[in-house]
């Protein structure tokens, strides 16, 4: 693996804010969808791309990844409490309580409850805008599974969630 | 409502579903309230989601990040030109689409502007058949829809000369105009229509998926507008 070239760099920047929202929207938290940012451009860096590689979408495979590896590790810290200390502030924190943090926690809380196959290709293409074929390339499975991801994560939706009428 | 329906009202509500599929789905919106109750649904959870995470400042990133990739910051910030003709570029695209032009293509083949208006007018849709009109050409009401800007919407095909093309039609200050027209082909294997031009495989659909405030009318709906003149 080589280090990045100036152009996967630029690609890489001018992606950075949509990455950014992908974080946030997997997070739920701004303080959260940061780290996560800093977390892939870390990785990106440290472990380089192929030099044919398209540098945003290997970047959306690095974030994917690391916020798999994030829920795994909150998973451990959740089943083994007293071993792992829990820095994560589960409690709504001051500012949650504006609207649109209320909405955001709502939702994320929504999204949550998806299995996290459904969740990345949802997220990748309703909030990201995304087409099929990009989310199946970022997540490396065939545009098929991605439509029937997506379906599934939205009738999965609709049976949990439903919007307040100021959303509507 | 079974898994099929709903992968179709997902993808239809990403705009991707093309031609024929788009066209299937839009008549059985038209016909079962049950399916267009689900596609309204399931819009509102997913215009939910997505404005959720669309606020100024959901794409900010810290500067520290930015630094990381060091030499392409530097050099980014030098160009600062590159986002103006991005904007301008779209610019120019979306004054194409809209664009109000009955003639865009073969303009001697088509009839004439006052019969037309007086089918979009007055025709109800159908999903079969056609409507035929004096010059011998044969006209077929698809659907009706409300714009994002208010405007009452007509999808349309029509026959002329060996020919087939497919619109639509918005009505503004009394008067129908096209905001889009394609030419149609049928297919050797099906009787289905689908685009000719293969570089935009199917503008009618994206222009219905961009525009439309709304699923579309239902044949009741659209025969009230009907009869009160589209007011």
């Amino acid at each position: 693996m080589r280090a990045l070239s100036d152009s996967q760099r630029e690609v890489l920047l001018a992606e950075l804010g949509n990455l950014r929202k992908f974080c946030l929207s997997l997070t739920g938290s701004a303080a959260d969808a940061d780290d996560l940012l800093q977390t892939t451009v870390e990785k990106v860096l440290e472990k380089g791309m192929p030099e044919s590689a398209h540098a945003a979408k290997w970047a959306y495979r690095i974030c994917k990844n690391a916020w798999i590896d994030e829920i795994r590790s909150r998973e451990v810290r959740h089943r083994y409490p007293q071993m792992v200390t829990d820095d994560g502030d589960v409690s709504p924190s001051a500012e949650q309580t504006a609207g649109g943090e209320r909405q955001m926690a709502a939702v994320s809380a929504a999204l949550e409850q998806l299995p996290k196959e459904q969740r990345l290709a949802l997220t990748l293409v309703a909030v990201d805008g995304k087409t099929y074929a990009e989310a199946a390339d970022i997540l490396e499975v065939p545009v098929g599974t991605i439509m029937s991801r997506i379906a599934r994560a939205r009738r999965n939706l609709m049976a949990t969630y439903e919007p307040s009428d100021d959303n509507k | 409502m079974n898994e099929h329906d709903y992968e179709l009202l997902s993808q239809y509500l990403d705009n991707e579903l093309h031609g024929s599929d788009a066209q299937a789905l839009r008549e059985r919106l038209m016909a079962e309230p049950q399916l267009r109750a689900q596609l309204e649904r399931m819009r509102n959870v997913n215009t939910t989601i997505s404005d959720t995470f669309e606020f100024p400042g959901a794409d900010a990133v810290p500067q520290h990040v930015v630094d990381m990739l060091g030499d392409a910051a530097a050099r980014r910030r030098r160009h600062p030109a590159w986002g103006f003709a991005i904007a301008a570029s779209l610019v120019a695209a979306t004054g194409l689409l809209l664009a109000p032009d009955w003639r865009q293509a073969s303009e001697s083949q088509l009839p004439g502007d006052e019969v037309l208006a007086q089918m979009l007018e007055h025709a109800p849709s159908r999903a079969e058949g056609w409507e035929a009109l004096p010059d011998g050409s044969q006209f077929r009401p698809l659907l009706s829809f409300q714009s994002n800007s208010g405007q009452w919407c007509r999808e349309y095909q029509l026959s002329s000369a060996g020919e087939t093309w497919r619109g639509v039609a918005c009505r503004q200050q009394d008067a129908w105009g096209t905001a889009v027209l394609q030419p149609e082909i049928l297919t050797e294997s099906t009787s289905d229509y689908r685009p000719a031009g293969a570089a935009n495989p199917d503008d009618i659909a994206s222009f219905i998926d961009s525009h439309a405030a709304d699923i579309p009318l239902s044949l009741e709906q659209e025969a009230q507008l009907i009869s009160t003149n589209w007011q």
